[in-house]
């Protein structure tokens, strides 16, 4: 599927969580993340209300959820979840291994997911500058 | 050219600085990321000392301020004289100087700022990042 880039390499995609909501949200395709990026209302409404206690608590009585990543501003701690879809158009990948971040995303950033690793490794993704596309397939 | 990875998209990349100085560094190949980075003391040894100085009353003049998912950062704007990727080399790219976590395992990323002319190719089945350089002096 082709899409057309200005800049950033943007998409909507639908998230679908275990409880059957989906949400629809726009996604940066980022292939240097691990694991998709989610914020934490959208993870609470797909069916995910434990993430939005702290990770801090968390670990202690659920250690196994809980996540440090790595990011160019030092090590970040987020919870795991298995988001039950993730659909960018006629695309569809199941049971994708999302991040959901601690904290909100600054206001600047127009989007509210980060398409990584999880998502990505389903896909071919092809970036064409002359034609200012990029596809995934 | 055809780059093998094993968990994200990387390649070793030369950098040739102002000075004429060249180095090799792990990299990670990401098209999310606005700017190359590379570190404030190699910015330092390839010849741009402005970049490493960490002056808390004078800001300098190319203070870039960015934006991430995670909140806020700030570096210095530099334009490397060459980035190569093995035989494929461009002039002139801007870099922002600015010190990624040692713990990622990597030095540099090299962001849309060197991949914007050229066509990338991300194929997670069979691990490899393609860059073709179209922009390339060689």
């Amino acid at each position: 599927m082709k899409f057309k880039t200005f800049g950033p390499l943007m998409v909507f995609c639908r998230l679908r969580g275990p409880n059957g909501a989906v949400r629809e949200v726009p996604a940066i395709i980022a292939p240097s993340f691990h694991y998709c990026t989610i914020l934490k209302n959208d993870a609470a409404r797909i069916g995910y209300p434990s993430v939005t206690s702290r990770p801090e608590e968390l670990r202690t009585t659920n250690p196994g959820e809980v996540l440090e990543i790595i990011t160019s501003k030092g090590i970040e701690v987020g919870t795991l979840v298995k988001v039950s879809e993730i659909t960018v158009g006629p695309l569809k990948a199941e049971n994708v291994e999302a991040m959901v971040m601690k904290a909100e995303f600054p206001q600047m950033i127009p989007v509210a997911a980060f398409l990584g690793r999880s998502f990505l490794k389903n896909f071919k993704l092809e970036v064409d500058p002359k034609s200012g596309t990029f596809s995934l397939t | 050219m055809r780059i093998h990875f094993d968990r994200v998209p990387a390649a070793f990349v030369r950098l040739r600085g102002r000075n004429g100085c060249v180095r090799e560094y792990q990299a990670l190949v990401s098209p999310a990321t606005e700017y190359c980075i590379v570190p404030k003391v190699d910015a330092y040894r390839l010849g741009y000392p402005e970049a490493a100085r960490g002056d808390p009353i004078t800001q300098p003049v190319n203070l870039f301020r960015g934006v991430t998912f995670d909140g806020f950062w700030e570096g210095s704007l530099i334009s490397m004289k060459e980035v190569a990727i093995g035989s494929v080399s461009t002039p002139n790219v801007d870099f922002i100087a600015y010190d990624i976590p040692q713990i990622s395992g990597f030095d540099v990323i090299l962001g849309k700022s060197f991949l914007a002319p050229s066509r990338l190719v991300i194929d997670y089945d069979v691990k490899a990042v393609r860059i073709g350089h179209e922009g390339g002096t060689k």
